[in-house]
């Protein structure tokens, strides 16, 4: 005698035996073969019905592979986001030492300034990669990327981030000295917006290769 | 008369995501019902393998292109329903450009050839 129950469960065991071991995936698919069986049934035999509608879901392993596929691709965008956000807290974790020498005595060693250069190129990457991920989320179907060849997209980065550092030569002094000393002269606020100007046009210059679309 | 053969895996593979996301602008649907409408509309020449569609949704939801909710049937059985979200009406709208392109350069070839 035909029992479709336990028919259902060796399907499920061959699933699970196959590599679909997330509940996830496994239930869908035994949602859709109880629908199919249920239109295959109103012709033919629930024996007929179930072995048709388990050879139109596919072998277990095949689909296992295309479930692998599908997790590895997720799993690659979070590696990826968090490399990221890895690199940028270790970029700042960099700059640090090189900070804390420039408020207090107004001047880096080249040790540090070594560091705070390798801190910041791996900020500068850190955020290229990332901004790769998660721009074109922020703006959705508003812009588009502009299309350029591998070279002046590196150039076009390399210049965002030679002004982004000559913007923080700008910076540094007047904020450092603001630390020290509770007040600013204005001749350093003017340093300290022009620093900031040049700070967002060179991070705009280096991290946004995007136009707005045409209508 | 002249009948269209069954259509090619990879093409058949190509034109999932664009069947998908048309078919999820209309309403939200559940894997069943969509493949069952593919079935329809293309009188059974695209034919999928039908588990095959679970992971390319799955993909699309982790893309962001789809979300999903469980819910039930009128009949009371749990199914997983898709919709489809802002960045899939834009993955949408380009696929519709580029298979509009495919298809106008096709035609006019075909006209050429018959003219």
């Amino acid at each position: 005698m035909f029992d479709l129950e336990q028919k259902i469960s060796d399907w499920r065991a061959q699933m699970l035996a196959a590599g679909i071991k997330s509940p996830v995936p496994l239930e869908e698919l035994e949602i859709h073969l109880r629908d199919e069986i249920e239109r295959q049934k109103s012709g033919l035999s629930e024996q007929m019905a179930f072995e048709i509608s388990t050879q139109q879901i596919g072998q277990p392993k095949t689909l296992d592979c295309e479930f692998k596929k599908s997790e590895r691709t997720f799993m690659k965008r979070n590696a990826q986001i968090s490399a990221g956000v890895i690199g940028i807290l270790a970029g700042v974790g960099l700059m640090v030492p090189g900070f804390i020498q420039l408020r207090n005595e107004l001047a880096v060693a080249d040790d540090k300034l070594t560091l705070f250069l390798l801190g910041w190129a791996l900020i500068g990457m850190s955020a290229v990669s990332l901004q790769r991920l998660i721009r074109p989320k922020l703006f959705k179907g508003e812009f588009e990327q502009v299309k350029m060849t591998p070279l002046k997209q590196t150039l076009k980065i390399g210049a965002g981030m030679v002004v982004t550092l000559i913007s923080l030569a700008f910076l540094m002094p007047p904020t450092a000295q603001a630390a020290r000393e509770g007040s600013m002269r204005f001749e350093d606020l003017a340093f300290l917006v022009l620093g900031i100007t040049l700070l967002i046009t060179g991070a705009l210059v280096a991290f946004c290769p995007y136009k707005k679309r045409a209508a | 008369m002249y009948r269209v053969p069954m259509i090619r895996k990879e093409l058949v593979a190509a034109s999932a995501e664009p069947l998908i996301l048309s078919l999820l602008a209309k309403s939200e649907s559940y894997g069943y019902a969509i493949i069952q409408e593919v079935k329809a509309r293309s009188e059974g020449k695209l034919n999928w393998t039908d588990g095959m569609l679970y992971p390319v949704l799955h993909r699309m939801e982790n893309r962001g292109l789809i979300k999903a909710r469980w819910g039930e049937s009128e009949t009371g059985r749990k199914r997983k329903y898709y919709a489809l979200k802002k960045d899939g009406k834009v993955a949408m709208a380009k696929h519709h450009e580029q298979w509009s392109l495919v298809h106008a350069v096709l035609a006019g070839l075909k006209q050429e050839k018959y003219v």
